[in-house]
């Protein structure tokens, strides 16, 4: 079966003469697997999820996705690859203003044009899968209310939904749960989940909590300072792993 | 201890008195004669009674300055309208987050902000007249440079304060770049938009009723004929009549500032 | 309660009504503009009189060049236009003080009577054009730096007593009353609880004015007060446009400079 993302070789320094985030990554993403990273802050887990979609140019190396070689896209090929990567970011970034179905419809943004985007004509398909996607995270109560005035749990579960509005084939998520507390953390962890498995979609999750990655993932990815440490099974994953990976860091 | 602290207040003094000297020395150095200036606030109230009082209220009523006022209120509005739909696009390239090319747009957006900004209207007013000669298009063309440095500088400023974070997620989600600006930068800068929209007017219309003094069209241009021919009275009341519209659009902006803030709650 | 459920048909009308709502707001805002700049440049401009596009490519490419044998010439007036910046600045600070204290709604003394005589004051300054106020000026005292430098400072006061009293009125309360229940007198509150609080404001706002300034007093050139506006002008008279360009240039730069002085220090207080 040949992998959904397969990123070999990837390294990556913010600018040319910065120090280097992300030295020689590789690793392959399949169709049913939830890949969680984790590793101490700093480890260079959020550079690695965004070089993905190109939120951040990599130095060198390469990130196949359906056949396109990320790294060397540019333009329309880059946002077409775009549409099909969703996002989940761990602070939401959802436009406060606006309300939950319209933020939710931007997700389709990448699949209109200028002219329809500026007058917001979204056409009713789009509209009625915007609406199910509301419901399936559980706010249909809340579709036509402003996000500035929902919770956190609920506005993270807007930016599943947006994320989803992309038909996506592959799901980064960053950080999901940092913003929100214990609780809603498992519960939105299960709601991620569930929807992954029930689209078949497969995730690249960034997560700092380890008890969360264990519980959700069924792959690891360990990083430490920019260098893979460990890349296997969740049931792999032993305390001594664990304590090499997080020896730097003082909790 | 106490060495210390007569050190700190003796440093105070001294510089208070450098500041002081320095500020005798200019004075000097320009050749202002320091009876004159004491005599002026003097003389000042003196004048005004003897010359400027009572003021000409008749002149200002005639046909051809009331055309002028029209005049100005239009020269401004176009002015202000050019400036701005220009002065969007050049702040697009000057801030530096959000610029489509490091390279060539935004040295060329930051670069003729500024340079509208530099040069004075009246400036402005002087070199248009000079190519195109007078009337009201040399004060558009003016005030369109006035309003791209004033507008220019403070959009600019407000696009770079912009959250980056939500301009990185509509772009990927694919959109391209117009669709980047409308979603995630529009909806963060609009009330912004709006607030220095009104301010500028506020500018560009004080400006638009003298720079006729230069020869763009307007009140300005009765205003320097009735210095020239030294009709005090008349001037004094062009000269109220100018701070009274003055006045009257500051309250009609502070008012349109009030409904939206009202509307945006 | 509003109810925040949504179905597609609800949707679907009332999105298109803010379609539509948009769509005619931009038509209007684009006919409004293509009218207005209609009527006003092209039918209200005596395009006889102005010339024909050739002529005005003619005079333009006057302007093209500069007259290097100037630039020595220029140094003096700028400095001069500098120093009248500073004087004109420095000047309206000190007739701010006074204001800004009758401007501020928490030690005005007269209550409203007090508060709004400032206000009014502050407004006066800010409406009438710095031109204006040199023409008042010359016609007072004549010609020369001082109309200038009188223009400018009078000028600034409406700004910069504006954002002197607004900080006085949002000045922490909690030292003023510490001075005053230590049995401090009006003065020590002023100058201990109300001055250090306020003083990046003032600071930051005096370099603000001072830049603009830089830009007004350029022009004081008009009422005879040196420096680069009356270079300006002289080269205009002369007809010597190239040496024109060059005194705009030298505007130019020494806004430029005051900018990059402004800005830089501005972030340093904040």
């Amino acid at each position: 079966m040949e992998p959904i993302l397969k990123v070999e070789n990837l390294n990556l320094s913010y600018q040319k003469k910065g120090p280097q985030v992300l030295f020689d990554i590789s690793f392959s993403v399949f169709k049913d697997d939830f890949y969680a990273i984790i590793g101490p802050s700093g480890a260079g887990k959020s550079s690695l999820i965004r070089c993905i979609n190109r939120l951040a140019d990599s130095n060198s190396g390469n990130i196949f996705f359906n056949g396109e070689n990320i790294p060397k896209l540019g333009g329309r090929k880059l946002r077409s690859v775009r549409r099909k990567i969703g996002m989940i970011f761990q602070e939401f970034n959802l436009i406060d203003r606006m309300s939950v179905i319209d933020n939710v419809l931007t997700g389709r943004l990448g699949y209109m044009n200028t002219f329809a985007s500026l007058f917001r004509m979204f056409d009713k398909k789009d509209i009625s899968s915007a609406l199910t996607l509301i419901s399936k995270v559980g706010l249909e109560d809340f579709a036509n209310k402003r996000v500035d005035q929902l919770s956190g749990g609920q506005r993270q579960r807007v930016g599943i939904a947006r994320a989803l509005m992309q038909e996506p084939e592959l799901m980064l998520v960053d950080e999901p749960t940092s913003s929100l507390d214990p609780k809603i953390a498992i519960e939105m962890m299960e709601l991620i989940k569930g929807i992954a498995n029930e689209l078949k979609i497969p995730v690249l999750c960034n997560i700092h909590n380890i008890d969360l990655a264990k519980k959700f993932a069924n792959k690891i990815l360990g990083l430490q300072d920019g260098k893979k440490k460990f890349d296997d099974t969740t049931n792999k994953l032993t305390h001594e792993v664990l304590q090499d990976l997080y020896k730097f860091e003082i909790l | 201890m106490k060495e210390i602290y007569q050190n700190s207040t003796s440093k105070k003094f001294i510089n208070i008195f450098l500041f002081f000297l320095l500020i005798y020395l200019s004075f000097i150095y320009l050749g202002i004669d320091f009876e004159r200036f004491f005599s002026a606030f003097g003389s000042f109230g003196s004048i005004i009674v003897n010359r400027y009082y009572p003021a000409d209220i008749e002149y200002i009523l005639d046909p051809g300055y009331l055309h002028s006022i029209l005049n100005s209120i239009q020269m401004a509005y176009v002015g202000l309208v050019l400036g701005v739909i220009i002065a969007s696009i050049l702040s697009y390239f000057a801030a530096i987050n959000i610029t489509p090319s490091k390279n060539i747009a935004y040295p060329i957006g930051k670069f003729f902000i500024i340079f509208s900004r530099s040069i004075h209207e009246t400036i402005w007013t002087i070199l248009f007249v000079t190519i195109i000669g007078f009337g009201m298009l040399a004060g558009v063309m003016a005030l369109t440079m006035y309003c791209i440095g004033f507008f220019g500088k403070l959009f600019t400023e407000q696009l770079e304060n912009v959250n980056m974070k939500l301009v990185e997620t509509i772009r990927s989600n694919g959109a391209n770049e117009f669709q980047v600006f409308i979603f995630g930068v529009w909806p963060q800068v609009k009330t912004s938009f709006t607030g220095i929209l009104i301010y500028t007017w506020d500018v560009c219309f004080r400006a638009s009723t003298i720079i006729g003094f230069f020869g763009a069209g307007g009140m300005g241009w009765y205003l320097k004929r009735n210095v020239l021919q030294l009709e005090y009275a008349r001037v004094a009341s062009i000269v109220l009549s100018i701070v009274a519209l003055v006045i009257l659009s500051e309250i009609l902006s502070a008012f349109m500032r009030n409904k939206i803030q009202k509307e945006t709650q | 309660m509003k109810s925040f459920e949504l179905d597609l048909d609800t949707y679907s009308q009332q999105n298109s009504k803010k379609i539509t709502k948009k769509i005619l707001f931009y038509l209007c805002l684009v006919v409004g503009i293509f009218t207005s700049v209609y009527f006003i440049i092209i039918l209200d401009t005596d395009w006889h009189r102005i010339g024909s596009g050739g002529e005005i490519i003619k005079q333009l490419s006057y302007f093209i060049g500069l007259d290097f044998s100037l630039i020595k010439h220029l140094i003096i007036p700028a400095f001069e236009t500098f120093l009248m910046a500073c004087l004109g600045t420095a000047l309206g600070l000190f007739l701010s003080l006074p204001v800004a204290w009758l401007g501020a709604k928490n030690v005005t003394p007269l209550g409203m009577l007090s508060f709004g005589f400032a206000r009014f004051l502050m407004t006066i300054s800010r409406s009438i054009h710095e031109i204006i106020w040199a023409l008042i000026f010359v016609g007072a005292v004549g010609l020369g730096a001082l109309p200038g430098i009188l223009a400018l400072a009078f000028r600034s006061v409406g700004f910069i007593s504006k954002i002197i009293s607004e900080a006085i009125e949002e000045a922490d309360k909690k030292p003023i009353e510490a001075i005053r229940a230590a049995g401090g007198s009006g003065f020590d509150i002023m100058y201990y609880g109300i001055i250090p609080q306020i003083l990046p404001t003032v600071i930051g706002t005096i370099i603000f004015e001072w830049d603009i300034n830089i830009r007004r007093s350029a022009i004081m050139g008009l009422v005879g007060a040196g420096g680069l506006g009356l270079a300006f002008f002289r080269q205009m008279h002369m007809s010597n446009y190239p040496g024109v360009t060059t005194v705009i240039m030298f505007i130019f730069l020494l806004v430029m400079i005051g900018e990059i002085f402004s800005n830089y220090y501005r972030k340093k207080i904040i």
